[in-house]
């Protein structure tokens, strides 16, 4: 995988700065639920899939300016738009400035949130996850030593993942006078 | 098909989990790029989920194998499940294992033997693979142009790179780990396969089977704030430290680990890598260097496997595909765009 395939982009640009993003939608744009606000995001990442990413210059920029795209395409398709949502696509102007030092997390900080919502995982879940990102097993000597099948680590190991990445993305942080955006799913499997 | 948002992430979550883990089987790839068609969203969830699920690992393998203790905030206690205790005993003193190991590995890397310096040379030639065996049965192999000083002791075993890049297959010997100095960087090791490579600032580790642990210099912006511990790179990463910046880490596909050790047997292999680099990898095989005098032809895509120290034949190679011309002058083949003077 290269510096510039999708993947590590996203990791290095992105993923950072997703929360902030979030905050940034519900803030202008009132009447987006937030059901719309996670389609949004996932659409945004779909077109970074898509983008000449060596051609950008400032992601920070590059994505907000896809999600205010995104949100307006959104308007045009939807032919009847609540009066709101046109004044609030006006409001999506793109912050100028990159974040300060001071706004980004350090690692220690990072990891001490990490710890915080390893801790909050469901048992099993935790151990496997402990097990295999913090200790660096395989999934093959965790489901032998905790005596589960390799499916029933690996599906622990997505839920883990997923719960991370959920507070990751909605933990309260610097944003806090921010309208938080609740995002309550857990074991909802289809 | 899913409109619930939240049911494509889990999803997206579940396909991550199976990629990372293994190889998906046929009628799950198929599965899985059906389900990447149906709507935009779920690749979007698909690519936002692998992006999380490496920040997140590259964050847990920093902590050195232990979380920050965050017991002050209520939990439900690990003692207090019997279960783990009885049931899985053999992982335990595993784990313990693990942190001894951790501990062995900080206390030996912290020390560099300043006798190093003066260890047993190896060194190879331009153009020149050399196998080494050492004394405890672990092997080196040296990639072109390179040279490192190893030292072993009753309680450790260590290598310097003073130059290039080479492969190690180390000896399991828990008693006394293995450390390979690079530049600021130490990469220890009980019993795997992994390659280091350097160059001027930049150090590249590159783990093939089992687990190694790094020790970075910290970076100066940060020295406050991070802890100085090892962090692990397990098999198929590929870790960089370049300056003082926190190391980038990256997943490879095996045909990537498979081109990386190319050289190994005197080969170079590319997929797509620009023609000015291609040469500049060759060049480190070859007393006679390499120029692509022209910047359009030196972005040209590479794909192939040459033999690395065969300039001649390389230029000649990439002459007829690019359609470019070679010019020959002083020791040094410089690559031209057909049209130029």
């Amino acid at each position: 995988m290269d510096r510039n395939s999708p993947r590590q982009w996203a990791l290095e640009h992105i993923v950072p700065l997703e929360k902030e993003a979030r905050h940034w939608l519900a803030r202008h744009a009132d009447t987006l639920t937030v059901a719309d606000i996670e389609d949004l995001i996932q659409q945004a990442y779909a077109r970074i899939l898509t983008a000449d990413l060596s051609a950008i210059e400032r992601p920070r920029a590059y994505f907000y300016r896809t999600l205010r795209n995104l949100v307006t395409e959104q308007a045009r398709r939807a032919q009847i738009v609540p009066m709101e949502r046109l004044g609030e696509i006006e409001e999506l102007f793109i912050p100028s400035e990159e974040p300060g030092p001071e706004r980004r997390y350090t690692i220690r900080q990072e990891l001490r949130e990490l710890a915080r919502h390893v801790q909050a995982l469901p048992n099993q879940c935790r151990r496997v996850f402990e097990l295999c990102k913090v200790l660096g097993f395989s999934i093959r000597e965790v489901a032998d030593e905790l005596r589960l099948s390799e499916r029933t680590v690996e599906n622990h190991l997505a839920n883990a993942q997923r719960h991370l990445a959920e507070h990751r993305v909605s933990r309260e942080g610097p944003d806090r006078e921010d309208r938080s955006i609740r995002t309550k799913r857990h074991g909802n499997k289809p | 098909m899913e409109t619930n948002p939240d049911t494509i992430n889990t999803l997206a979550f579940e396909w991550v989990a199976r990629q990372e883990s293994r190889t998906l089987t046929p009628e799950e790839q198929r599965e899985l790029e059906d389900w990447l068609a149906t709507d935009e969203r779920h690749a979007g969830a698909l690519l936002r989920a692998q992006a999380h699920w490496d920040y997140t690992g590259r964050l847990a393998s920093m902590s050195g194998g232990k979380l920050p203790d965050v017991s002050r905030v209520p939990q439900r206690s690990r003692a207090s499940s019997p279960s783990w205790r009885t049931r899985h005993s053999g992982l335990r003193r595993l784990t313990a294992a693990a942190a001894l190991i951790l501990l062995m590995a900080l206390a030996a890397t912290f020390y560099l033997d300043p006798d190093l310096l003066t260890g047993e040379t190896y060194t190879s030639e331009i153009g020149e693979v050399r196998n080494i065996e050492l004394a405890d049965g672990s092997t080196v192999t040296l990639n072109t142009n390179s040279r490192i000083a190893v030292r072993y002791s009753a309680d450790k075993r260590q290598v310097l790179i003073k130059r290039g890049e080479a492969e190690f297959r180390v000896a399991r010997d828990t008693q006394r780990p293995f450390s390979v100095h690079a530049n600021d960087t130490t990469v220890t090791a009980l019993g795997t396969s992994f390659t280091v490579r350097i160059d001027e600032n930049r150090t590249d580790v590159v783990v093939t089977e089992g687990t190694v642990e790094i020790l970075v210099p910290k970076p100066s912006a940060l020295s406050a704030e991070l802890p100085n511990v090892p962090f692990r790179l397990g098999a198929n990463h590929r870790a960089t430290v370049s300056g003082r910046s926190l190391p980038d880490v990256e997943t490879l596909a095996p045909s990537t680990i498979e081109r990386s050790l190319a050289w190994r047997d005197g080969k170079a292999a590319f997929d797509g890598e620009p023609l000015g680099l291609a040469a500049a990898e060759i060049n480190r095989h070859s007393r006679v260097h390499i120029y692509v005098d022209d910047p359009a032809l030196a972005a040209r895509p590479v794909v192939g496997i040459f033999r690395a120290n065969d300039a001649d034949a390389f230029a000649t190679g990439a002459a007829t595909t690019f359609g470019a011309r070679v010019e020959r002058r002083n020791g040094e083949i410089h690559l031209k765009a057909a049209n130029s003077p």
